[in-house]
C-alpha cells in the first residue's frame, strides 16, 4: 500500500504553513487597527487630563519672595536660582536670548524687583518690576517647585461639567457638554427624518413595490448612500439652508437644523437599505400564513413581517445612529464653528466632529494641550459610536439566529 | 354580507393608500437626489462666467482726471467701446505702458490688461453687469463652458477664481487611491480568506468578527487621529501621499474583508470537497477554486471600498493634507540611476474632496462654482465605481 501514497512534499507543506501565517497576519492587522485607535485615544486623552490637571488644578503652587530669586551667569549659561523656604535651591537654565535681554534690563535698574509664580509643571511667570514674562521649561525641571500634581478628578469634572469649550483661547476651558449637546441634537434631527422615512421606504420596497421598480430603486438607494459626505455638506449649505432661510427668516447661514436634515438624508438610504434586507429575509411562510388568514398587505407588513424582522431593523437603526454621530464633513461645513451650549436647532453650534476638523486645520503642535484635546474629543466620539455599533452587532447576530 | 364587502373595500383602500404613501416617500428621496444634481449642474455652469476670454483691442485712449471726475480709459474693441474709470495708480501704469503691445483678457467680471513685453504690471478693471453682458452676449456658451472645464482640469488652485482648477487635486486623489489599493486589497482579501477558510471557531475568531463589524462603524475621522499620532508623529512618516494612502487603507479594510467573506460563502461546498478529495492542499483549493469562483464578489467589495476612500475627507484633513497646493508630486521615474524614485510617496498632497471643502469654506462666492464642479466630478467617479461594482456582480456564478 505504501507505494500508492504520493511522496511527502515537505516544501509544499512549508509554504502552506507560511501562507496560513501570512493570512492570519492579515486578519490580525484589523485587530491592530482597532487596538491602535483605542490605544492612541486612551493614551493621548490620559495625557490631556494630566496636562489639564497640572496646568489648572495643581494645588499650592509655590510662590517666591523677592529675596529668594537670583540670577547668575556662569560659563556662558545664565541660571535662575530659586531658594525655597526650607533652604533647598533649584537651578534652572534660561534661554540665552531671553537671558541677555533680562540681564540688560536688570543692569539698567538700580534695585530690580523680581517675582516668580509657578503656573504649571512646565511654565513659570517671571515678573521684573511688574512686567510679566512666561517662561517654558522641559517637563520635569520644575517638578521640585510644584507641591504635588494637579487633581485629575478636578480636570475630569471640568471636562464633563463645564459648559464652555474654548480650547484655543489664551485662558482655555474644556467643557465637552456644548459639543456633545450639538452632536446629539443634529443626530436626533437626522433620526426624525431617517427613521420614519427609512422604515416606510423599506416596507414599500420589500412588500409593495413591483419587482422591476425595486430592481431600479435598490441600486439608486445604494448610489445615494455612496455620495461622498462632503457633497452632502455642499447640499446642506447651498440648497437646504437657503430654502430654510425663506421659511424661517433670520436663520443664520450655519445652523444645526440644516446640518441635521442633510445628515438625515445621508443616513436615510443606509437605514432603508439595511431594513429592507432584514424585511426580505423574513421567511415567505409567515407572509403566506398571514394572507391565508385574510390579512391585507398592510396588516401583513406591519403586524407580521415588521415584528419578525425587528431585531434586524433595530440593527439598521443602530448603525444609522452611529453613522450620524460620527459623520464629520456635513457638520463641519453646515453647523458652524463656534461652540455653544444650545438646544435650539436654529442656532449655529460646533459638534464633536466639527471641532476635530477645525483643530486639525489649525495644525496644532504635537504635545500641546490643544493637540491632546483632539484625542479626548475623539475618545468621546468613539465611545458614543461604540455603544451603537455593539448594539447593532448584537441585534444583527440575534436576527441571523432567528432567520 | 354587506359588512363583509365594506370591510374588504376598506382594507383594499387602506392598502392602496399605504402603497401611495410609500411611492410618495420614494419620490421624495428621488426629488432630493434630483435637487442635489440640479444644483450641482447649475452651479457648475457658472464656471463658464469665470473662464478667461481674449479680446482684441483696436485702440486705447487715456483721459486724465479732471477735477472730481476720475481718470478714464476708452477702449475700442472689435465691436464694442468701453468707458472705464481708473484708479490713480492704474492710470500711472497705463500711461507708462501706453506705447507697448497690450493683451486684453476678460477674467470673470474683470478686464485684465497685461503687457507681455514687460512681465510685471497688470491692471484689473471691474466691469459692471451691462458691460459684462455686452462683452459675452454673442458667445457660444457651450464652447465657453468646454473651455472653462478644460482649464478647470489642468490648472492648480489659485486665489483668482478665473485661474483655479483641480489639477493637483485629481493627481493627488489618484496617487492616494493607488497606495490605498496596493495596501488594502492584499490585506483585506487575505483577512477574509483566513476568517472564512482557515480559522477554526474559537474566541479569537469571535473577537475578530466583533472587531471587524465595529471597525466598519468607527467614525472615519478617528482613523485620521490614529494616523496623525502613530504615522505622522511617532513613525515620522510626514504628511505625504503614503500616510494618506495607509490611512484610507485602514478605513476600507473592513469593507473588503466583509465582501470577501460574503463572496467566499457563496461558493458551493461541493467545489471545496471535490478539490480536497483530489488531494489539493488548502491553499491550492483557495487559489485554484475559491478565488476564481468568488472573484466577481471580491471585486465588487474592492470597488465599493475604493469609492468610499475616494470620497473621504475628514481623515485626510486630520493628518494634515494641504488644502491649497500648487505643485504636483515628483514623477515616479527619473533619468538617472535607479530610474524609479519613491519621492512622490512623501510629497504633500491634496485630494478632490479636500479641494471641494476648501472652496466651500471660502467667503468668495465665485468659488462656489468650482466647488460644484469638483463635486460633480467626484459624484461622477463615485457613481462609475459603483456601477463597476454592480456590473461585476453580473459575472457571479450561481450555484
Amino acid at each position: 500500500m505504501k507505494h500508492l501514497l504520493p511522496p511527502p512534499r515537505s516544501t509544499s507543506h512549508c509554504s502552506e504553513r507560511l501562507i496560513e501565517w501570512l493570512l492570519r497576519l492579515a486578519a490580525l492587522s484589523s485587530i491592530a487597527v482597532t487596538l491602535g485607535i483605542v490605544g492612541v485615544l486612551l493614551l493621548e486623552s490620559a495625557r490631556f487630563f494630566r496636562t489639564l490637571a497640572d496646568s489648572k488644578y495643581a494645588p499650592a503652587l509655590s510662590h517666591f519672595a523677592a529675596q529668594a530669586v537670583r540670577i547668575e551667569t556662569a560659563d556662558e549659561e545664565t541660571l535662575l536660582i530659586l531658594t525655597e523656604p526650607d533652604g533647598r535651591t533649584v537651578r534652572l537654565s534660561l534661554d540665552p536670548d531671553f537671558a541677555r535681554r533680562l540681564l540688560l534690563q536688570l543692569a539698567a535698574e538700580p534695585s530690580p524687583v523680581l517675582q516668580l509664580r509657578v503656573l504649571s509643571t512646565t511654565d513659570l511667570e517671571l515678573q521684573v518690576d511688574g512686567v510679566a514674562t512666561r517662561l517654558s521649561f522641559p517637563e520635569g525641571d520644575l517638578q521640585p517647585l510644584v507641591e504635588g500634581r494637579g487633581s485629575l478628578l478636578a480636570a475630569l469634572a471640568e471636562f464633563l461639567g463645564s459648559t464652555t469649550w474654548t480650547p484655543l483661547f489664551a485662558d482655555p476651558s474644556f467643557g465637552i457638554l456644548p459639543l456633545v449637546c450639538a452632536t446629539l441634537l443634529t443626530t436626533c434631527l437626522a433620526l426624525l427624518i431617517a427613521l420614519p422615512l427609512g422604515s416606510l421606504l423599506a416596507i414599500y420596497l420589500s412588500e409593495y413595490a413591483p419587482f422591476q421598480l425595486r430592481n431600479l430603486l435598490k441600486p439608486l438607494l445604494e448610489v445615494l448612500g455612496a455620495v461622498p459626505t462632503v457633497i452632502y455638506g455642499y447640499f446642506a449649505l447651498q440648497v437646504i439652508t437657503p430654502l430654510l432661510q425663506q421659511l424661517i427668516p433670520g436663520l443664520p447661514t450655519f445652523n444645526l437644523l440644516s446640518a441635521g436634515l442633510a445628515l438625515g438624508l445621508m443616513i436615510l438610504p443606509y437605514v432603508a437599505s439595511l431594513s429592507e434586507d432584514a424585511l426580505r429575509a423574513v421567511p415567505m411562510l409567515l407572509r403566506e400564513g398571514s394572507y391565508a388568514l385574510g390579512a391585507n398587505r398592510l396588516i401583513t407588513a406591519v403586524r407580521v413581517v415588521y415584528p419578525a424582522a425587528l431585531s434586524g431593523i433595530g440593527a439598521a437603526y443602530a448603525l444609522g445612529i452611529s453613522r450620524a454621530l460620527g459623520e464629520t464633513m456635513i457638520v463641519a461645513i453646515a453647523a458652524g464653528m463656534q461652540s455653544r451650549l444650545t438646544v435650539n436647532p436654529l442656532d449655529s453650534a460646533q459638534c464633536l466632529a466639527g471641532f476635530l476638523v477645525q483643530a486639525s486645520l489649525g495644525d496644532l503642535p504635537a504635545g500641546s494641550i490643544g493637540y491632546q484635546a483632539l484625542f479626548a474629543v475623539g475618545l468621546v466620539l468613539f465611545l458614543l459610536t461604540l455603544l451603537f455599533n455593539l448594539a447593532g452587532y448584537l441585534l444583527r447576530q440575534r436576527f441571523q439566529e432567528v432567520c | 354580507m354587506d359588512d363583509l364587502t365594506h370591510w374588504i373595500a376598506r382594507r383594499r383602500r387602506q392598502d392602496r393608500w399605504f402603497g401611495l404613501l410609500g411611492l410618495a416617500c420614494t419620490l421624495l428621496v428621488i426629488a432630493a437626489l434630483g435637487l442635489l444634481l440640479l444644483r450641482l449642474i447649475t452651479d457648475t455652469l457658472a464656471l463658464a462666467d469665470n473662464a478667461p476670454k481674449a479680446l482684441a483691442i483696436q485702440s486705447l485712449q487715456l483721459q486724465p482726471a479732471t477735477g472730481p471726475r476720475p481718470a478714464r480709459l476708452l477702449l475700442e474693441l472689435d465691436d464694442h467701446t468701453l468707458d472705464l474709470a481708473l484708479a490713480p495708480q492704474q492710470w500711472a501704469v497705463l500711461r507708462d505702458h501706453l506705447e507697448k503691445p497690450v493683451q486684453c483678457q476678460l477674467r470673470g467680471r474683470h478686464l485684465r490688461l497685461s503687457w507681455p513685453a514687460v512681465h510685471e504690471p497688470l491692471v484689473l478693471l471691474p466691469l459692471d453687469a451691462e458691460q459684462f453682458r455686452a462683452l459675452t452676449a454673442d458667445d457660444n456658451s457651450l464652447g465657453r463652458l468646454a473651455h472653462a472645464l478644460g482649464l478647470f482640469f489642468t490648472s492648480f488652485p489659485s486665489g483668482q477664481p478665473s485661474e483655479a482648477g483641480i489639477l493637483s487635486a485629481w493627481v493627488g486623489t489618484l496617487c492616494v487611491l493607488l497606495v490605498t489599493a496596493v495596501l488594502a486589497i492584499p490585506l483585506g482579501v487575505g483577512a477574509g480568506i483566513y476568517l472564512e477558510e482557515y480559522a477554526s471557531k474559537n474566541w479569537l475568531t469571535t473577537l475578530l468578527e466583533i472587531n471587524i463589524s465595529n471597525l466598519a462603524g468607527v467614525p472615519s475621522i478617528l482613523y485620521g487621529l490614529l494616523a496623525l499620532s502613530v504615522l505622522v508623529y511617532s513613525l515620522q512618516m510626514g504628511r505625504g501621499i503614503l500616510t494618506g494612502g495607509i490611512t484610507l487603507a485602514f478605513l476600507i479594510l473592513p469593507i473588503i474583508i466583509v465582501a470577501t467573506r460574503e463572496a467566499l460563502r457563496t461558493v458551493p461546498k461541493s467545489i471545496r470537497e471535490a478539490a480536497y478529495a483530489l488531494g489539493a492542499t488548502r491553499w491550492q483549493v483557495v487559489r485554484h477554486h475559491l478565488l476564481p469562483y468568488s472573484a466577481p464578489g471580491i471585486w465588487t467589495g474592492i470597488f465599493l471600498g475604493l469609492s468610499r476612500a475616494l470620497g473621504e475627507t475628514a481623515p485626510l484633513l486630520t493628518i494634515g493634507a494641504l488644502t491649497f497646493l500648487a505643485f504636483l508630486p515628483p514623477a515616479p521615474v527619473q533619468s538617472e540611476f535607479p530610474f524609479v524614485s519613491g519621492d512622490w510617496l512623501f510629497s504633500p498632497f491634496t485630494t478632490l474632496p479636500i479641494q471641494l471643502y476648501n472652496w466651500l469654506s471660502r467667503p468668495n462666492p465665485a468659488f462656489r462654482a468650482h466647488a460644484a464642479a469638483a463635486g460633480l466630478v467626484l459624484l461622477l467617479v463615485t457613481v462609475i465605481l459603483h456601477a463597476l461594482a454592480l456590473w461585476m456582480l453580473r459575472f457571479r456564478k450561481r450555484p
